[in-house]
């Protein structure tokens, strides 16, 4: 008997040590099915679909996303759409809070806007994805605002108007991104940048020394400039 | 005047011959590459010979150094992987893409196998997020010269939080018959911090984990976590036959004295405080598994294995050493792979005379030219290099002088061992710069000098019957395992370095091999690439890409009949 149970307990053992020799997880086969799994290193990974938060635009007072898509393995495009919502910004506190007309200022308020702009790049080398890229693009902006300003109509009153303007530039940029975390990237952006500016119709006063009565003109005023601009985005894949 | 102009002729046929005799190396330049602008290629890791064609897997790196501007740090972007195939004249015959987007994230590559009818594409792969590194393998159709189907993982390893950047943790070798693939993980081969030990020491890095795949993509073997000796084991050799019967050779470090660790193959290491021992694992398809121990107590400089396919015979040759002397001998002891049978033990000790004898063989006479040295590249303005190498040990005279690395093992038809090792020191050099402010810089550079090649012929029981010498130098700043490739063809032993090749006669004397005319090619052009490639025993292929252009040469030892 009790060789018999010693002969069992061998058996069981012997036969347990074949299996757990022999015993090979599914998961250490070879397999092709779904590598991405593997490849899964909480990094975003192969994309052609970038949302960008601009800082140049926002420095402007407009406030909104671009959306690039790769083309092709050289072309990309970005589109954007910004709103102003009364505010300045950064840039145009800068330089000052009055529109210069004639030899006089003028003081004037952002009361709304909207920006749109679009972007062609050509990326120097071939990839179909967004995760890093370094280009050169022709960016054009257009913005769209109304600005509030006040002129006298008598030496004691005054009306407010709201003057139409226009914003456009055109910017040749040498730029880059490169993917930071997970799905973000950082993007820097340099160049040239040419800018035309159009106020529609803006009604302003000044006195007419003989009368001491302040006189109404209207004048459609434009003015432009060539900067050299950079730019920084923060951008995220998907 | 005609007996005169016959003589002349006859004179020169003559010159000529023997010019010819001694050119031992024959070297074939292709004509240059022009990729399209971004196809180019500047890291070639690997290269392999099927049937009359040369593959070379290569990697494009992006490497946007503008970004360098902004961020300050440059990055690589996902790449495609081209293989190149060559004819025997080194023109790109085609090329093939595995493009960046089939693994999604920047992988890469290891080497480049024929497997089964196909070739395949091996890459790794860290996933921080995992912490494990992962193996991948692509099979490219020979014919088509396509990539077939998608990538398999093939195998994956822990990883420290650390290994950001870690190296490949995997050997990859395939059978003779090119039927069966074995892979293994040895975290002991990687550097490591401290920290990285103690959090390596929890992850059980002091084992290693095997994969045997068959060419149709099936395990057929595997061990994870495989104890190996005891304590700190290193695996240093592998090799298996055609039915997948495995065999590991590893060192074993059985003491640790405080403070200074002992490292295998370290030139400054004492043998007195050192109980080393080379270990082996046999294991068989079904998984059963045979441990074994050899010269236990002996100290080696290091040690390989090799597979005996006639008789299924693996030969397991240390160097027997001393840190502070050189090697001293030879032992060799050999054991049946199938069944597991260690035959008998041998070691041969060099003794006074034989030392004494190669220590007074001198360089012979040659018309060919020398092989160039790598100068070491000084950066700075005005630097002064000031020499930081030890003292010379003392020198024993039954002790080969800096003789530390065993490179190959060849069976000649006899089944009788030809063991090829080669000299090896490494010294410093201190630098310093002085720039305009008057301030000073220092820089120590570690340079590793790949010196003379010894081959030893030993009989059945382990005898030096006769050795053959090879004068050669050739020193880096980046360590490599050795620089030659050896090859035992038609009783005749062959070697190729990375300056030259030749016929290394095993008659006791010195032999001259013949050197590049290509290594003259590095002073005169720009690359992004410049390396030999070895692709079989024989060959190598001299790889140079420049910006625009990849330029590919054969070298290879003339074999004689």
């Amino acid at each position: 008997m009790r060789k018999n149970v010693l002969f069992l307990c061998m058996f069981f053992f012997l036969s347990f040590g074949v299996i757990a020799q022999k015993t090979k997880a599914k998961s250490d086969e070879p397999e092709n099915k779904n590598i991405e799994k593997y490849l899964n290193d909480g990094r975003k990974g192969n994309s052609s679909n970038l949302v960008r938060l601009r800082l140049a635009h926002s420095l402007s007072g407009y406030y909104g996303a671009s959306y690039e898509r790769k083309l092709s393995n050289r072309i990309g495009v970005e589109g954007g759409l910004y709103g102003n919502f009364g505010s300045k910004g950064f840039f145009e506190s800068l330089r000052s809070d009055f529109l210069e007309i004639g030899d006089k200022e003028e003081v004037f308020k952002v009361k709304s806007g909207i920006g749109f702009s679009l972007y062609p790049k050509v990326y120097y080398h071939r990839n179909k994805y967004l995760n890093n890229g370094y280009f050169l693009g022709l960016r054009y902006t257009m913005n769209k605002f109304s600005v509030e300003s006040e002129y006298y109509t008598s030496p004691v009153n005054s009306t407010k108007q709201i003057v139409s303007a226009n914003y456009n530039s055109f910017a040749l940029v040498n730029g880059t991104h490169t993917q930071i975390a997970s799905n973000i990237t950082l993007g820097g952006e340099w160049g040239v940048i040419v800018y035309f500016d159009k106020y529609k119709d803006v009604k302003y006063s000044r006195t007419d020394f003989s009368t001491g009565l302040p006189v109404v003109k209207t004048e459609t005023l434009r003015s432009g400039s060539a900067l050299i601009f950079a730019d920084l985005s923060l951008g995220f894949l998907f | 005047m005609k007996n005169f102009i016959t003589i002349c002729l006859m004179l020169m046929m003559s010159l000529y011959a023997s010019a010819q005799k001694n050119n031992q190396i024959k070297e074939v330049k292709g004509t240059e590459y022009k990729p399209a602008y971004n196809d180019r290629t500047s890291s070639f890791p690997n290269a392999v010979k099927v049937g009359d064609y040369y593959y070379v897997i290569g990697k494009k790196y992006d490497l946007m150094f503008k970004n360098y501007l902004i961020y300050g740090i440059p990055y690589i972007v996902n790449s495609d992987f081209k293989i190149y195939k060559l004819d025997a004249r080194m023109n790109v015959k085609s090329v093939a893409t595995i493009p960046a987007e089939f693994f999604n994230k920047s992988v890469n590559s290891l080497t480049l196998k024929r497997f089964g009818d196909n070739l395949c594409a091996i890459f790794y792969f860290n996933n921080r997020k995992q912490m494990k590194q992962y193996l991948f393998a692509q099979m490219i159709d020979l014919k088509s010269f396509k990539t077939i189907g998608k990538p398999y993982k093939m195998a994956e390893t822990g990883i420290t939080k650390k290994d950001k950047r870690i190296a490949s943790l995997y050997q990859v070798s395939v059978t003779s018959d090119y039927q069966k693939m074995l892979i293994t993980s040895d975290r002991t081969n990687v550097w490591q911090s401290r920290k990285e030990r103690k959090a390596a020491a929890a992850q059980k890095n002091h084992t290693f984990s095997y994969w045997l795949i068959d060419k149709d993509f099936t395990l057929l073997n595997i061990g994870k976590n495989v104890k190996f000796g005891k304590g700190n084991t290193e695996v240093i050799g592998q090799t298996f036959d055609n039915l997948g019967n495995m065999c590991f050779l590893g060192f074993e470090e059985a003491t640790q004295t405080k403070g200074k660790k002992k490292m295998f193959g370290d030139i400054d290491s004492d043998e007195e405080s050192n109980s080393s021992k080379l270990v082996m694992k046999i294991i068989k398809p079904d998984g059963e598994s045979t441990d074994l121990t050899f010269a236990n107590g002996e100290y080696f400089y290091s040690a390989t294995l090799k597979l005996n396919p006639k008789t299924g015979n693996v030969a397991v040759i240390g160097l027997l050493g001393s840190g502070r002397y050189g090697a001293k001998g030879i032992f060799s002891q050999q054991v049946n792979l199938a069944t597991a049978e260690v035959l008998a033990e041998n070691r041969q000790e060099f003794g006074v005379d034989l030392v004494k004898q190669i220590s007074e063989l001198k360089p012979p006479a040659s018309k060919d030219k020398k092989p160039a040295k790598e100068k070491p590249v000084k950066t700075g303005k005005a630097s002064k290099p000031k020499s930081n190498s030890k003292p010379a040990k003392e020198i024993k005279l039954d002790y080969i002088y800096r003789f530390i690395n065993l490179g190959a093992v060849h069976y000649n038809d006899s089944n009788e061992l030809i063991v090829v090792g080669q000299k090896h020191y490494t010294y410093t050099v201190t630098y310093t710069t002085t720039n305009s402010k008057g301030q000073t810089t220092t820089r120590t550079v570690t340079y590793y000098v790949y010196s003379d090649i010894l081959a030893f012929k030993l009989d059945a029981e382990g005898k030096i019957v006769n050795f053959g010498y090879v004068f050669h130098h050739y020193e880096t700043s980046a360590p490599i395992s050795k620089d030659y490739s050896s090859l035992y063809a038609n009783d005749k032993l062959y070697i190729i370095t990375k300056t030259g090749g030749g016929q290394v006669k095993l008659d006791n004397t010195a032999s001259t091999i013949s050197a590049f005319k290509e290594s003259d090619i590095y002073k005169k052009r720009k690359y992004i690439f410049a390396d030999f490639v070895p692709v079989t025993d024989n060959e190598l292929i001299h790889i140079l890409a420049s910006k625009r252009k990849v330029l590919f040469s054969l070298m290879s030892v003339k074999l004689e009949d």
